[in-house]
């Protein structure tokens, strides 16, 4: 129960009810909910809380839970305690500025967070990405990329429908990237937005930035620079831009993704990393 | 701001000049504060965590989209 501190005209206290993590909260003592934990669900070994049982809205969401289990309207899996987290990358990569509501975002000032808070979790022992990007700032995908290829904690990505632009770089990032066989990644020029002075040095400006993506993608694939600045600036293939698109098993030839597979073999990747990250700790 | 997406920059901001934040913030009883988008007078959408424990930024009943309704107690 959280309160607010706006102005209550009817001098009530107005209560905002997260489900049961707060519960939760007291009862782990360290505050946080394990990964992987189903909020409301008690810890391994522990009782459900007397208040959660007493609680109508609890119960009464239960029930509902219930009727659609009995109905077979949707088949919920049972809550396992998992180590690894899944970070979903989707939609546009929310920078300097909000975007207006129409656009899905992913706010990069939540993911770098949840990235430190991932790698010094210990139970946390690997992280993967699910990348469905159109793109986005390119300072905040580029300080995305930079925390993740800094992570200790074995990390694997899968680009599912595309991972565009600025998705290439976070894409990259990872220990191991998949992408599955219809997933597309277009690479292309950078665009400014707002007033452009038609002068040389905004051509440096634009190729300067430029080169941080390159150089990143680079450092973290198998693709050359020079490899890389020929897709990026390749003509004849977009109809209203230059560069390429690169579908499922061209994104691994070109060198820029390890392997095409799905959730499969990128669990099986993660598990691998996570086993041979705890041998060398051994 | 140097935007590097797929969707040209005028579909991104066609709207820009429009749209209205109307953000608020809401403290939590452990004093974590939530930056919030009030939906109406009893829910509000979770648009921010704030705040300098990034083990916060994990909870799973706090993440930025959800709704938080809200009960009036006497």
């Amino acid at each position: 129960m959280f309160n607010d501190r706006r102005e209550n005209p009817y001098n009530q206290t107005d209560n905002y009810n997260v489900n049961s993590g707060d519960e939760y909260k007291q009862q782990s003592n360290g505050g946080h909910l394990p990964p992987g934990a189903a909020p409301g669900q008690p810890l391994p070994g522990q009782s459900p809380s007397p208040s959660r049982e007493s609680n109508p809205q609890t119960s009464k969401q239960e029930n509902s839970l219930k009727s659609i289990n009995q109905l077979g309207e949707t088949n919920t899996p049972e809550f396992v305690h998992s180590d690894i987290h899944t970070i979903p990358i989707v939609g546009q990569i929310e920078g300097h500025l909000v975007l207006p509501p129409k656009n899905k975002t992913t706010k990069y000032e939540h993911i770098i967070p949840q990235l430190i808070a991932v790698e010094e979790n210990p139970n946390i022992k690997g992280l993967m990405i699910i990348l469905n990007t159109v793109g986005g700032d390119i300072e905040a995908g580029l300080a995305i990329s930079e925390m993740i290829s800094s992570m200790n904690t074995p990390t694997v990505s899968i680009v599912l429908g595309g991972g565009h632009s600025i998705g290439v770089p976070i894409a990259v990032a990872t220990d191991y990237s998949y992408i599955v066989a219809t997933a597309s990644m277009t690479v292309h020029p950078i665009r400014l937005t707002g007033m452009v002075i038609g002068v040389p040095q905004t051509y440096e400006y634009l190729d300067k930035m430029q080169d941080r993506v390159i150089k990143f993608v680079n450092n973290n694939s198998h693709i050359s620079e020079e490899q890389f600045r020929e897709l990026m600036f390749r003509t004849g293939e977009l109809v209203r831009d230059v560069g390429t698109v690169l579908i499922g098993r061209e994104a691994v030839e070109s060198g820029i993704i390890d392997d095409v597979g799905g959730l499969n073999f990128a669990l099986q990747k993660l598990k691998f990393l996570i086993n041979k990250r705890e041998e060398v700790i051994q | 701001m140097i935007n590097y997406s797929i969707i040209p920059n005028e579909l991104l901001f066609s709207d820009y000049d429009d749209f209205d934040v109307n953000y608020e913030e809401i403290e939590l009883d452990d004093g974590l504060t939530l930056m919030v988008e009030r939906i109406d007078e009893s829910s509000v959408k979770v648009v921010k965590i704030i705040s300098s424990n990034h083990q916060d930024f994990l909870r799973s009943n706090i993440q930025p989209g959800m709704e938080i309704k809200s009960s009036l107690q006497l």
